[in-house]
C-alpha cells in the first residue's frame, strides 16, 4: 500500500484515537493530521493531556493495549500503518521507524547490558552476527558521544546517567538506519545542561543521515529552536500548524497565543517591566516592610556531608537574602540546592558553618517540631506529598492555628476562607483533600498553608516544575502579586534559568554542593563570569537567549565538533 | 561493604535467629505452665513405670532451676543430642531420622508442584490472549489460598483414588503414591508465589522498555521472554517461605494421605504433648527455612545486577523485605 | 526520592488489591450480593442458629445415620443421625469467635510492638525486629501447634495459638507502614507549621499507618478461620461433640469413601465464608472510594 508522496515520512490524516476503558470511551486524539517531510523536523507541541503522546504512541505502533484508532489514517514510509498486526509492524520498526522515549532511566531492561541492549536492534536489521553486533554496538555507542564506548558497553543501566543513557536509546533507535524517528519528550527528564546536548545530538544525526523527527515537547523553545514545522495541540485538536516560523511570528490560536505569553523562555521580561521603574505599589510595600540592610536570611560556610558519601553535599556555602528581594538558588540535580533549603529551613541538620534566619542561629541539629512557623515557612516541589492523605485542605490550613492557640473557631474559618481566596481558590474547595484537587489547585492550597501563620520569609522549593507552563504562568503571576501585598521574601530553589531570569533579583548558582557564582540577576545574565554558568545560560532554548554570541563554542563539556562527524562517518559507513 | 563481610555478617545473622528460635520455643515448651514433661509424668490415665519416669527426671534434671535445664539441653543440642520422645523413649534425632527422607522427597516434588503451578496459573492469567481466561487465571490463587489444605487433598483422594481409581489410598505404590499429596502440597503454597509472580509480570509488562523492545523490532516471543525474566525475579524472595509452607503443608497432606513422614510424627507428638520430639521438628524447619532465606539473600546480588550489597545494619535483605510486605497485603 | 519511591510502593500495594478486584469486574455484582448475603446467613447463624435449623446440634437420631443430602437433611446426617447442616449452623458461633479472637490477638499485640519498633527505633527497634525474625523462621501452623502444645488442646486455646502466630506479620507491617509514614513528606510538614512531635505522631503519622493495617484485617480473618480449622481438623483445636467445622471434616473423614459428604461440605463452606470475608475487604475498599 506504498502511496505515491514518497518524499514525506509520515502523514497523519484525520486521526482519532480514544482509550477504552470497560464500557467508558474516552477520546483523546480527535481529528488530527500532520505531515513530517523527509529530513525535517516537526514539532508536537502541547501540554500534559493534549494527545500528543498518545499520537507519537499511534505513529510508532505502540498504543497502550486499550488505545483504538477510531479512524483515519497513519502512513509511515508510504505503508498505511492502520489496522497492523504487530507482525506487520515488526517489518517497519527499526528500518523504517526508530522510536525515543520519554524516560531513559525505564527504558531499557535493567537486567541487560547496553551494549547487548544495541547490538540486539543491530544483529536484527542488519543480519550480523553476535559479535560482528556487539563491535558494531560500541562504534553506535561511541557515535552518539558515549565515552570509552567499548567499557560502558559492559555496563547496566543503572550505571548510567540520564543522558548517556537517553545516547544509548538513540543509537539503538537508530541502529537499523531508519527514516523516522519518533521522540517523545526526548529531554523532558533530563538536567538543562544535558537536554540541550542531547537535542544537538538529534541535530547532527538529522543533517548527516536525512532522517526526518517527529519531536514531541511541551516546550515551546524548544520547538522554536529545533523545528521546521510545528503542530500546536490541545485537549486533542490542532490549535496552530504551519512552518515553525510563521506560528512563531503569527500564532492564529488564543491558545498558542497564550503558550507563548507564558513561557518564560520566550518572555524574560514579563515581570521586569513591572516592577524594574519600581511602581509606587511595590515601594509602599517594601517600605512598609521597614526595609533594613541586614540580610533576613545570612548563610556562611556552611557544609554538610550525607552519611556514607565522601563528596560534600554542600561545600562552604554562603548566600545572603535581603529583606524583600527574590533570591533564585539555580542547580541541577545532585547541585545541593535542595538540602541548601531544607537546611536554611530548619528541617534538616549542618556539619559546619553558620545559618541565621531573622537574626537567630539555625540550630545544627534541628527537632521535628519547628517553634518559629511564623518567622519562615517552605513550600514544597510535590504539594500532593506535603499534605496529610486523610486530611481536607481546610484542616490542614487550620492545623498552624490551632497549634499556635487560636482559640475561636470561627475566627480559625474565617481566616482559612479568606486565605483560600487570597491564593484564588474557591473556598468550597476546602472541604477536599489535596488528592482531589488538581495540580495547580494543590500548589495555591500549600502556599496558602504556609501564609496562614503570616511568615515574611518563604522558601520556594521548585514550586512550578511538576506544573504545565500556562499553570505554572498563574502560580507566578500570584507569587508575585502576593509578595507585592504582604512584602515577602522569597528563597526562589529552582532549576529553570528561564524562570528565574523572569523574576529574581539575586541569583546563586551551585553546581555539586560548590557555589560557583552569585551575583545581582541582571549581571548574572548579561555578564556570566563562571564557565559553568554560562554553559547553563546556553542552555536555555529559545531567541530569548541573553548571552553573547562569545559562548558557547569552547565550552568544557560541551559536545565536540567532530563528535557530529563521527556520528555520521560511522553510520554511512556500516 | 566489602562481599566476604557481607555474607559473613548474613551468616552470623542467621546463626543468631536460630540461636533465639532454640532459646524461645524452648522456653515455650518446657517453661510455660502445663510442662509437658510433668504432664505427662503425672498423667493418672496413662501411668509412667516408676523407673521410667525416675530416668526421665533424671536426664531433664527437672529438680534443677530452668535456666540449669535450658544449658543443660543447649550443652546436649551442641552434642547432637536432642533428647528422647515422651511418648516411646526412642532418641529424637532416630525419629526425625525415621521421617526425613520420605517427607524430603514429598517436600521435593512438592516444590516442582508448586513451580509448575505458580508459572502456569500466572503465565495465563498475564499473556493469555483472551481476556476472560486472563481473569479467570487471575482468581486461582484467591481460591487455593481459601480453600483449606485438608479439604483439597480429601478431594483429590475423593476424586482420583475413589471415583477413578488411578491411585489407591491405602497400598504404597512408591514413586505413584507421592503424587497426589505433592500435588495437594504444590496447590498449597503456590498462592504466594503466583501472586508475586502474576504482579512481577504485569508489572514489567508496563515498564516503558517494554515499549522500546518492540519499537526495535522483536517479536513479541522475544519482548515475553525480557518480560518474563525482569517480572519473575522478585520471586526469589519467597524462597524461605514456600520452604517453610512445603513442611507445614506435609503435617497436613501426610494425615490426609495416611503417609508416615515427619508431618505425620509432628501430629503424633502434638497430640501426645511430646515436647522433645516437638522440639526437634521445629529446629529442624526453622534450620531449613533460615538457610534458604541466606541462600535468597546470596543469590539476590547475583540475580539481579541493580541490588548492591547494601550496608543495612537491620536483618534481612531490603529486596526482600519488600516483597514480603506485597505478599502480606 | 524517597517520597516518590514509597508512594509508589503504596499505589503499587492498591494496584494488586484493585487488579484482583478487577479481575472478575463482569461478574462482580452477583459475586458481590452472594458473598454479602452469605456473610448475613452466618451472622443470623451466630446471634440465633435456631431460626436456620430445624433440629439439636447434638440431638441423635433426627434423621438415619449416614443419609445422603436430601430435602430434610440438606447437608445429610453423619454416624449418628445428627442433622449434618444444623451442626454446621451452630457450629458458626465456635468457628468465628476463635478466628475473631486469633485475629483480635494478632492485631492488637501487632499494633502495639509494630508502632514502639517503627516510631522509637533503636533499642527497641533491634529487639522487636529480633523476636519478630525468630517468628517468621518457623512456620506459622507449625508456631501455632508449639503453643498448643504448651497450653493443651480446646477450641480457646487453639484461638490463642493462631493470634499469637500470627502476631509477628502484623507486627512486622506495623512496623514497616510506620516507618514509611513517619518519613512522608506530610508528617515532617506538619512539624514545619509548628505541630509537636507528639501531636504530629497521633494526628498525622499513626492514623495514616493503622490504614492499611485494619484493610488487612479481613483478609487476616479468613486466614485464621483456615488455621483454627486445621488444629481442629487435626484434633488439637475444639473437641468432640462440639460442632467446629474443621472437627466436623474430621469427624466425616471415616466415612469418606461411603459417604463423602460428612467431610466434604463443611469443608466447603469454609472456602465459602473465607472466600466471602475476602470478597468483603474488597468491596469496603471500593466503598471507601480506593
Amino acid at each position: 500500500m506504498s502511496s505515491e508522496n514518497h518524499d514525506d515520512a509520515l502523514v497523519v490524516s484525520d486521526l482519532h484515537v480514544s482509550y477504552e476503558s470497560g464500557i467508558w470511551k474516552t477520546p483523546v486524539v480527535k481529528g488530527v493530521s500532520l505531515t513530517v517531510p523527509k529530513g525535517q523536523t516537526l514539532a508536537l507541541v502541547g501540554e500534559s493531556g493534549s494527545g500528543k503522546s498518545t499520537l507519537a504512541a499511534a505513529a510508532a505502533g505502540l498504543l497502550a493495549e486499550n488505545g483504538r484508532i477510531d479512524s483515519g489514517s497513519v502512513e509511515v514510509a508510504g505503508h498505511q500503518t492502520v489496522g497492523f498486526t504487530q507482525k506487520q509492524w515488526r517489518r517497519l520498526r527499526g528500518r523504517n521507524v526508530g522510536f525515543v522515549p520519554q524516560d531513559p532511566l525505564g527504558s531499557l531492561d535493567p537486567l541487560q547490558r547496553i551494549g547487548d541492549q544495541v547490538a540486539d536492534a543491530v544483529a536484527l536489521h542488519r543480519g550480523l552476527g553476535r559479535d560482528e553486533a556487539r563491535r558494531e554496538a560500541v562504534w553506535l555507542l561511541d557515535s552518539v558521544g558515549i565515552r570509552d564506548a567499548a567499557g560502558r558497553a559492559r555496563a547496566y543501566p543503572h550505571q548510567l546517567s540520564g543522558g548517556q543513557l537517553q545516547r544509548v536509546l538513540i543509537a539503538t533507535a537508530v541502529a537499523g538506519r531508519p527514516q523516522l524517528l519518533i521522540a517523545d519528550e526526548p529531554t523532558s527528564a533530563l538536567d538543562v545542561t544535558v537536554q540541550r546536548t542531547i537535542l544537538d545530538l538529534l541535530d547532527s544525526l538529522k543533517a548527516q543521515l536525512g532522517l526526518s523527527i517527529l519531536l514531541i515537547t511541551h516546550d515551546l523553545s524548544v520547538a522554536q529552536e529545533r523545528s521546521e514545522h510545528t503542530v500546536v495541540l490541545q485537549h486533542g485538536e490542532i490549535r496552530d500548524a504551519g512552518p515553525t516560523q510563521e506560528v512563531v511570528a503569527a500564532p492564529t490560536h488564543e491558545y498558542t497565543r497564550q503558550l507563548f505569553a507564558d513561557a518564560p523562555a520566550l518572555n524574560p521580561g514579563k515581570y521586569r517591566t513591572a516592577s524594574e521603574p519600581q511602581g509606587a505599589e511595590d515601594e509602599a510595600a517594601v517600605n512598609e516592610a521597614e526595609r533594613t540592610d541586614a540580610p533576613v536570611i545570612s548563610v556562611a560556610d556552611l557544609t554538610k556531608h550525607y552519611g556514607g558519601s565522601a563528596a560534600p553535599a554542600l561545600d562552604r556555602i554562603g548566600v545572603e537574602v535581603q529583606q524583600g528581594s527574590i533570591h533564585a538558588l539555580v542547580g541541577e540535580s545532585g547541585s545541593g540546592k535542595t538540602t541548601a533549603a531544607r537546611i536554611i529551613a530548619g528541617l534538616l541538620g549542618y556539619d559546619s558553618g553558620q545559618v541565621h534566619v531573622s537574626g537567630r542561629q539555625r540550630p545544627r541539629d534541628p527537632g521535628v517540631r519547628n517553634h518559629r512557623p511564623e518567622e519562615l515557612q517552605l513550600v514544597y516541589q510535590n504539594p500532593l506529598a506535603a499534605f496529610d492523605p486523610r486530611q481536607s485542605i481546610r484542616a490542614a490550613l487550620e492545623e498552624p492555628l490551632i497549634i499556635r492557640g487560636d482559640a475561636d473557631r470561627r475566627q480559625r474559618r474565617r481566616r482559612v476562607e479568606e486565605l483560600l481566596e487570597q491564593v484564588g481558590l474557591d473556598p468550597a474547595l476546602g472541604a477536599r483533600t489535596a488528592g482531589q484537587l488538581s495540580g495547580g489547585q494543590r500548589q495555591r492550597a500549600a502556599i496558602a498553608r504556609a501564609l496562614i501563620l503570616q511568615p515574611r520569609i518563604l522558601i520556594l522549593d521548585e514550586p512550578t516544575s511538576a506544573l504545565d507552563v500556562t499553570v505554572q504562568a498563574q502560580l507566578i503571576d500570584l507569587l508575585m502579586r502576593l509578595r507585592t501585598e504582604q512584602g515577602l521574601t522569597y528563597l526562589f530553589i529552582s532549576h529553570d534559568l528561564s524562570l528565574v531570569r523572569q523574576i529574581a533579583d539575586e541569583v546563586t548558582v551551585l553546581e555539586r554542593g560548590q557555589l560557583v557564582e552569585s551575583a545581582p540577576a541582571d549581571r548574572l545574565f548579561a555578564d556570566p563570569q563562571h564557565p559553568y554558568t554560562r554553559r547553563l545560560l546556553e542552555s536555555i532554548p529559545g531567541p530569548g537567549r541573553i548571552t553573547g554570541p562569545s559562548v558557547g563554542a569552547g565550552v568544557p563539556g560541551r559536545e565536540s565538533p567532530s563528535s557530529a562527524e563521527r556520528t555520521a562517518a560511522a553510520l554511512s559507513a556500516a | 561493604m566489602s562481599r566476604s563481610h557481607y555474607i559473613l555478617k548474613r551468616i552470623g545473622h542467621a546463626l543468631l535467629v536460630m540461636g533465639l528460635t532454640y532459646l524461645l520455643v524452648w522456653t515455650i515448651i518446657f517453661l510455660m505452665p502445663g510442662d509437658p514433661v510433668r504432664n505427662r509424668l503425672d498423667n493418672p490415665q496413662n501411668p509412667v513405670p516408676p523407673e521410667v519416669a525416675e530416668h526421665i527426671i533424671r536426664y531433664y534434671e527437672l529438680d534443677r532451676s530452668g535456666l540449669e535445664q535450658l544449658l543443660l539441653s543447649v550443652t546436649r543440642l551442641f552434642q547432637g543430642d536432642l533428647g528422647y520422645s515422651l511418648a516411646n523413649g526412642i532418641p529424637v534425632t532416630e525419629l526425625l531420622a525415621q521421617g526425613i527422607q520420605s517427607t524430603f522427597l514429598l517436600a521435593a516434588l512438592g516444590l516442582a508442584a508448586t513451580l509448575v503451578i505458580s508459572a502456569a496459573v500466572a503465565l495465563t492469567a498475564v499473556f493469555a490472549p483472551w481476556g476472560p481466561v486472563r481473569s479467570a487465571a487471575a482468581v486461582i490463587p484467591l481460591l487455593s489460598l481459601s480453600a483449606p489444605t485438608f479439604l483439597v487433598g480429601l478431594l483429590l483422594l475423593q476424586v482420583f483414588a475413589y471415583q477413578l481409581g488411578w491411585f489407591s489410598s491405602i497400598r504404597d505404590e512408591g514413586l505413584k503414591s507421592l503424587l497426589l499429596p505433592a500435588v495437594n502440597l504444590g496447590i498449597a503454597a503456590s498462592p504466594p508465589i503466583t501472586r508475586v509472580l502474576i504482579q512481577g509480570l504485569s508489572d514489567a509488562q508496563r515498564k516503558p522498555f517494554v515499549n522500546v523492545l518492540r519499537a526495535k523490532g522483536l517479536s513479541e516471543a522475544a519482548v515475553a521472554a525480557h518480560v518474563v525474566k525482569n517480572g519473575s525475579i522478585p520471586t526469589v524472595t519467597l524462597l524461605g517461605l514456600t520452604a517453610g509452607g512445603l513442611l507445614t503443608g506435609s503435617v497436613i497432606t501426610e494425615v490426609v494421605f495416611s503417609r508416615t513422614g515427619l508431618g505425620y510424627i509432628t501430629d503424633q507428638a502434638v497430640r501426645a504433648q511430646d515436647g522433645p520430639v516437638v522440639l526437634g521438628v521445629v529446629m529442624l524447619v526453622a534450620g531449613i527455612v533460615t538457610v534458604f532465606n541466606l541462600l535468597t539473600d546470596l543469590l539476590y546480588p547475583a540475580i539481579d545486577p541493580r541490588i548492591e550489597i547494601y550496608d543495612k545494619s537491620s536483618g534481612r535483605g531490603a529486596a526482600q523485605e519488600k516483597t514480603r510486605e506485597k505478599v502480606d497485603s | 526520592m524517597t517520597v516518590s519511591a514509597t508512594l509508589n510502593a503504596g499505589s503499587a500495594r492498591g494496584a494488586l488489591r484493585l487488579k484482583q478486584a478487577g479481575a472478575l469486574r463482569g461478574w462482580s455484582r452477583p459475586l458481590d450480593i452472594a458473598a454479602v448475603l452469605l456473610l448475613g446467613l452466618l451472622l443470623v447463624a451466630v446471634i440465633a442458629p435456631g431460626i436456620l435449623s430445624p433440629y439439636g446440634p447434638v440431638q441423635a437420631h433426627a434423621g438415619p445415620a449416614l443419609e445422603g443430602p436430601s430435602l430434610s437433611h440438606p447437608f445429610g446426617t453423619d454416624y449418628l443421625g445428627r442433622d449434618l447442616y444444623t451442626r454446621v449452623v451452630h457450629g458458626t458461633a465456635l468457628t468465628l469467635s476463635t478466628a475473631g479472637l486469633a485475629v483480635l490477638i494478632g492485631l492488637l499485640v501487632g499494633l502495639l510492638l509494630g508502632s514502639l519498633a517503627g516510631y522509637f527505633g533503636g533499642w527497641a527497634d533491634a529487639v522487636i525486629s529480633r523476636l519478630v525474625d525468630v517468628l517468621l523462621a518457623v512456620p506459622g501452623l507449625l508456631l501455632a501447634m508449639v503453643i498448643v502444645v504448651s497450653l493443651g488442646f480446646g477450641a480457646v486455646n487453639a484461638a490463642v495459638a493462631v493470634g499469637l502466630s500470627s502476631v509477628a506479620g502484623f507486627t512486622r507491617l506495623v512496623r514497616s507502614e510506620v516507618l514509611t509514614v513517619k518519613n512522608l513528606l506530610f508528617v515532617e510538614a506538619s512539624g514545619h507549621v509548628g505541630s509537636s512531635s507528639r501531636r504530629t505522631l497521633f494526628r498525622h503519622v499513626l492514623p495514616n499507618s493503622y490504614k492499611s493495617v485494619l484493610a488487612l484485617v479481613p483478609l487476616e480473618f479468613g486466614g485464621a478461620i483456615l488455621a483454627i480449622s486445621t488444629l481442629s481438623f487435626l484434633g488439637f483445636g475444639a473437641v468432640p461433640p462440639q460442632p467446629e467445622w474443621g472437627l466436623l471434616v474430621a469427624e466425616g473423614r471415616q466415612y469418606i469413601t461411603s459417604s463423602p459428604w460428612l467431610s466434604l461440605v463443611p469443608g466447603f463452606v469454609i472456602t465459602a465464608v473465607v472466600l466471602s470475608v475476602a470478597r468483603l475487604s474488597t468491596i469496603a475498599e471500593r466503598v471507601r472510594g480506593v
